[in-house]
């Protein structure tokens, strides 16, 4: 493993040219604790004196960049956590390459118990709490169920769990998807494709009404910096890996083997019954991405006796991003963490 | 020639056939390309017309076909069939085209040269007019598809349209109001399209068909892709295939060089814990010792 401890990461606030404001990645200072090829961990630096045992890992999605949760400083759901008192680390999947296309979900679970195993050094914490959000939820609910020893609490934000429902139009078009010429023609999935799918769940909104919204608001500066980091994070995502977006279109989308106790990681199944830890999930209801009806069935398939969800009006970016869910949302939620971290 | 013929070795003979088989195959190819180039033009020449028919003619046709009674439908029925009858007849002699076409390219005697491997010449032919009818085929689902979602889009600006032309609403002095009648406007137009488009991506026969259209335009990648490499492979440059060999090795080597650093990493915590442990004990043996020795003196 290579580490490169204490580089810290830009945070510059203006450019020169009087560019969009903030820094490429994340608002909150954070340094690269650990790498692995393109994968990296970031730690954030503190906002407090920090007073909680437990450090939280968090565990963005494969599609769009992981700053989405520090996008500004007054719309980071990371700080909120700091502020809190919470010790704080974040998952970078980068950008894949051609030479990491067979990577498949597995891989990705070992990633995050490597960096799961290096947090609990450092911290001196036997577990670490666990953060998902969408993809990034899936893959926390696997590692608790198969390392539950190893997390304190696990918070599970709008993340596709079961895969039967068709409220969602992505439900609906991947039964159509045939997944192995996809893979086998393109190697890995390219970003333009993954961002055609995504603005075509709702054309009408993203492709016109967003851009006559942003003409109308064109004179508020706050506006249009906001509005263009949003933008910039849509469009800079990287490509899916080959492997893995085969197994994930083939085993959870179209066989739903998450939910039967079907998916199996080398020798084992994942059964989501094993997991035991402090259990809170949150969704949108304005999500058309994952609807809820996708995340809220872990709450019954988990073992875990201390079990509550949150849910939040907006989609499922703006729940995220949107100033009414900073107003309220991210901080019952990093208290609901920090009762459980002392 | 025949006399050229009889006094060539056989071997030479062999190549002079496939030589003459390789240029009518050539001109058989360019000649359905000409042909095929051509019809695609009228195609869409047609379809551009009837596009710019469709949205001049939209205002009075939409009046027209509000304010007509039952006995007048007969009109509209002309109208339609005639249309519908246009569409079946482009679609049927694009059917043909590619059908002839491909007929004409593959009515040749199959050009296996006589060591039993294919020209690269040849083969890059097959494969060319192979993508080509893909190609076309691609080009009739998008179209298909872009067709439906154009429907959507001209329903919902008709269906917003239609009451204010039957006001008179865009006659040249009775025009908007007002910033905020457009706004009206432009909302009701929006939210009318968001709900027709939401409608027609959950259609399931919809949404099979774009799966469709997405393995056609694989297809036609996976061919595209195919013919350049079988070119550059004569050249010596290797193949996709080849890489994605190497990818795959060096990825199950990473996975092994991980499973080996977590047993050493292991292996080292287990021995740190039992230095520790037996230098712990040994301390606390001397220590015993040094008590008893104490004792003893």
């Amino acid at each position: 493993m290579i580490t490169t401890p204490g580089r810290k990461t830009s945070t510059a606030a203006t450019t020169p040219t009087g560019g969009i404001e903030g820094p490429a990645e994340g608002a909150t200072n954070s340094e690269v604790v650990a790498t692995r090829g393109r994968v990296r961990l970031l730690h954030y630096m503190p906002t407090t004196n920090r007073s909680l045992r437990v450090p939280i890992l968090f565990v963005y999605a494969l599609i769009n960049r992981y700053y989405i949760l520090d996008i500004q400083p007054d719309r980071s759901v990371v700080r909120k956590y700091l502020d809190r008192g919470l010790d704080a680390y974040i998952i970078d999947w980068g950008y894949p390459r051609r030479v990491d296309r067979y990577e498949r979900i597995e891989d990705y679970i070992e990633y995050i118990d490597e960096f799961v195993d290096l947090i609990r050094e450092r911290s001196g914490s036997e577990s670490v709490n666990l953060h998902g959000y969408c993809i990034g939820g899936t893959f926390c609910a696997i590692y608790s169920a198969m390392y539950p020893e190893k997390v304190n609490s696990l918070v599970i934000q709008a993340a596709p769990i079961d895969f039967s429902t068709n409220a969602g139009v992505l439900n609906i078009w991947a039964k159509h998807i045939d997944a192995d010429k996809v893979v086998d023609t393109l190697g890995n999935v390219p970003a333009s494709f993954l961002n055609t799918s995504f603005l075509l769940v709702s054309p009408a909104r993203l492709l016109i009404d967003k851009y006559v919204n942003f003409y109308e608001n064109a004179a508020d500066e706050n506006y249009v910096q906001s509005f263009m980091r949003m933008e910039r994070w849509i469009f800079q995502s990287p490509d899916l890996t080959g492997e893995f977006y085969r197994e994930f279109i083939k085993d959870f989308y179209q066989k739903n083997k998450l939910v039967k106790n079907e998916f199996k990681m080398g020798a084992s199944t994942v059964d989501l019954q094993k997991i035991t830890s402090p259990l809170l999930v949150i969704v949108a209801n304005d999500d058309n991405l994952v609807t809820p009806d996708s995340t809220t069935p872990i709450l019954e398939l988990a073992s875990s006796k201390d079990r509550e969800l949150l849910r939040f009006g907006g989609g499922h970016i703006g729940m995220s991003v949107s100033p009414s869910a900073h107003k309220k949302l991210w901080s019952q939620a990093a208290e609901w963490v920090a009762t459980r971290s002392a | 020639m025949c006399g050229v013929k009889e006094n060539l070795p056989k071997d030479d003979t062999e190549q002079v056939e496939r030589r003459q088989s390789q240029a009518e195959w050539n001109k058989a190819w360019v000649d359905s390309m000409r042909d095929f180039q051509a019809l695609w033009a009228e195609w869409f020449e047609n379809v551009i017309r009837a596009q710019s028919k469709f949205l001049r003619d939209s205002g009075a046709k939409s009046q027209k076909l509000m304010a007509r009674s039952e006995s007048s439908s007969n009109e509209a029925a002309t109208f339609t069939r005639s249309k519908e009858e246009r569409e079946r007849d482009d679609s049927n002699r694009m059917e043909n085209v590619i059908t002839q076409m491909l007929n004409r390219l593959f009515s040749f005697p199959p050009l296996t040269a006589v060591s039993g491997t294919t020209p690269v010449g040849v083969s890059l032919f097959e494969n060319l007019a192979k993508l080509q009818a893909e190609y076309a085929n691609l080009l009739i689902e998008l179209g298909t598809v872009t067709n439906e979602l154009l429907v959507v889009w001209y329903e919902a600006a008709v269906d917003v349209g239609a009451p204010l032309l039957a006001r008179g609403f865009m006659a040249k002095d009775k025009l908007l109001s007002s910033s905020a009648d457009a706004k009206e406007l432009y909302s009701e137009w929006m939210r009318n399209l968001e709900r027709r488009t939401d409608a027609l991506l959950r259609d399931g026969a919809f949404s099979a068909r774009l799966g469709s259209l997405l393995s056609r335009f694989l297809e036609v990648r996976r061919r595209t892709d195919e013919i350049v490499q079988e070119y550059m492979s004569s050249f010596g440059f290797p193949r996709r295939s080849e890489f994605d060999e190497l990818t795959r090795e060096l990825y199950l080597l990473r996975r092994e060089v991980r499973e080996l650093r977590r047993e050493q990493d292991q292996l080292t915590r287990t021995l740190s814990r039992s230095e520790l442990q037996s230098k712990s004990e040994l301390k606390h043996a001397k220590v015993e010792d040094q008590g008893h020795g104490d004792s003893m003196s």
